[in-house]
């Protein structure tokens, strides 16, 4: 066995690993070498020597140090979780020009589409806005003097005026389980079959349950409406509630008021104050000043006087209800206040009823296609244009 | 460990007491891990650094990294051989560092002076009891010792670290540095040849 060979075993053989047969060889040249036995115990005194190093100790402090280590990586910790969700490292590399390109790719998209929609080829002027909340309050208060007749009525819900749109309404009308199409109805207003007056007349026979043909005991005539508009005006009465359309409209119940009071001597004074007024703001107004014009010149009025858009929308809101039916919304104009359409939920039930009270207040378009509607469905939407005769 | 770098089992069965109960939120369980292991971690990196300020900072961050990943030790291997070689691999990244290397090519004219706690210069005093000269002997014998280990390559200074300063067996130097039986029989032959080159006529 060579020198270098048997350096090379020393470490193993001071372990005590060599096997038996190797550890007789080395030994064996170990005992005709001097010089490898000389580093072996060299490499022995070595061995021994690094096993004699002092140990060490760890300072006193060291606990503490070890504490405030923690403390300080554990703050470190968490500053540096917020620094990695702040400024992540990207995994793929994006080229510069490779990113830009899509952002301007993006703009343009962005861009197109926006022009698209103000000036593209499927552009629909947007509807005009129902009036606010406040608006349409500050509206209903600025009517013109014709309008102020409607005093009385009930004003719109303020949600369906200011938004309308539809809101869900404590009526007892179950909502369908799908939204259907609503039926389109154009109601033309503008020659009004039956005047306010007749119509008033037409409820209350209906409420004191009088045949149509009888002729009522007192009916509210004309000049039982003039004689009475000289008198102080009633106090508005509390209508029974019957279920009657009447009786819930406030047009109704307030030309019927102006006709409840008869008296020739008060209607001859009423003759007098009337010459040289306007008929049309008596009968409008009908508990206020009455205005120019002799009787016959009123009755002949107000007989004629087609409906508002406003007195429309009153009555059909009487008829909505004496049909156990919602108003859904009301769309205003924009310019004019005026309403112009409104979308009523009737029940199927009334629905025939419902187009024949209709038709007393204007003239419906296309009756025939109002009544064909979708069988089995418990109510009927329905759009209501109002529409004025030119 | 004992002097043969053998923990006795009831020390092993102990400490996994004191780990099960530093993870159900016993704080006071790890303190008293540190407190057993403090001192041979210490050695053991003294021992690989050859500087004391190093060991103390490389033996801390040691017991910070096992806090930190207490809850991934699987209770089948020893506490203490894993705690070694977390130990080691911190010292093999501090003598890696580019900072370390630069302080270790600067040669100290002096000993710094130590300054304690409340700013006055102090200067250790030795007890010179058994003789001033023989301390003086076996210090500059340690010195040599630890200048030849300090000039040893990283995994060969581990190794004859690990088996002839810690007493560690082979086996339990396998576990703690990775290497196969052959590997580190290899370089701890190697290893120690240099150090009887270097080391002759001083031992």
């Amino acid at each position: 066995m060579e020198c270098s060979r048997v350096n090379e075993l020393f470490s193993e053989y001071l372990d005590g690993t060599l096997d038996d047969k190797t550890r007789r060889m080395l030994e064996g040249h170990l005992a005709a070498c001097g010089s490898c036995a000389e580093d072996l115990k060299t490499l022995r005194s070595c061995v021994a020597a690094l096993g004699s190093l002092d140990k060490v100790r760890a300072p006193a402090d060291f606990l503490e140090k070890v504490h405030a280590r923690i403390e300080l990586d554990e703050r470190a910790s968490w500053l540096g979780w917020f620094k990695e969700k702040l400024f992540f490292p990207v995994h793929v590399k994006v080229p510069l020009e490779m990113a830009g390109l899509a952002m301007a790719a993006l703009l343009v998209v962005f861009l197109y589409h926006g022009t698209k929609q103000r000036v593209g080829p499927g552009y629909v002027p947007p509807r005009a806005e129902a009036p606010t909340a406040e608006k349409a309050d500050q509206k209903l208060e600025t009517r013109s003097q014709d309008q102020l007749a409607l005093k009385d009525a009930p004003p719109p819900k303020l949600s369906e005026a200011a938004t309308g749109a539809a809101v869900p309404s404590p009526a007892p009308v179950p909502a369908p389980a799908e939204e259907t199409k609503p039926l389109q109805l154009a109601l033309l207003i503008g020659e009004a079959k039956e005047s306010l007056t007749a119509f008033a007349e037409r409820a209350d026979r209906a409420e004191r349950g009088e045949q149509p043909g009888e002729a009522p005991e007192r009916g509210p005539t004309l000049k039982s409406k003039r004689e009475e508009s000289s008198q102080p005006l009633p106090a508005r009465k509390a209508r029974p509630a019957a279920p009657s359309m009447a009786g819930r409209s406030s047009i109704p119940s307030r030309m019927k008021g102006a006709g409840v009071s008869p008296g020739k001597d008060a209607a001859d004074d009423v003759r007098a104050d009337l010459e040289g007024k306007s008929a049309r703001s008596a009968a409008r107004v009908g508990n206020s000043k009455p205005s120019s014009g002799g009787l016959k010149t009123l009755d002949a009025q107000v007989s004629r006087e087609p409906m508002t858009p406003l007195e429309a929308l009153a009555g059909i809101r009487g008829f909505v209800e004496s049909a156990g039916g919602i108003i859904e919304s009301i769309q205003y104009n924009a310019v004019s206040s005026r309403p112009e359409s409104l979308m009523a939920r009737i029940p199927a039930q009334f629905f025939p009823r419902f187009l024949d009270q209709l038709q007393r207040i204007g003239q419906l378009r296309d009756p025939a296609e109002a009544r064909v509607h979708t069988p089995g469905a418990e109510t009927i939407l329905v759009r209501i244009t109002l529409e004025l005769a030119r | 460990m004992n002097e043969d770098g053998k923990q006795p089992a009831m020390e092993q069965h102990q400490e996994t007491a004191w780990i099960k109960a530093f993870l159900a939120g016993d704080r006071s369980a790890f303190d008293k891990l540190v407190m057993r292991h403090q001192d041979k971690v210490f050695n053991l990196c003294y021992r690989l650094l050859g500087d004391y300020e190093d060991a103390s900072d490389c033996a801390q961050e040691a017991f910070v990294k096992v806090y930190r990943s207490l809850k991934d030790f699987r209770f089948g291997s020893s506490f203490s051989t894993w705690l070694y070689a977390v130990a080691v691999n911190t010292c093999k990244n501090k003598l890696k560092s580019a900072e370390y290397r630069r302080r270790k090519r600067m040669i100290p004219i002096d000993d710094p002076p130590e300054v304690s706690d409340g700013g006055k210069t102090v200067r250790e005093i030795e007890d010179p009891s058994p003789s001033p000269l023989a301390q003086l002997v076996d210090k500059e014998r340690e010195r040599l010792l630890q200048s030849a280990i300090d000039d040893l390559p990283p995994d060969a200074r581990t190794v004859v670290v690990l088996r002839d300063v810690e007493g560690l067996s082979y086996e339990e130097i396998v576990r703690v540095t990775g290497h196969n039986v052959g590997t580190l029989k290899s370089k701890l032959a190697r290893a120690r040849q240099q150090l009887r080159e270097e080391l002759q006529g001083v031992v």
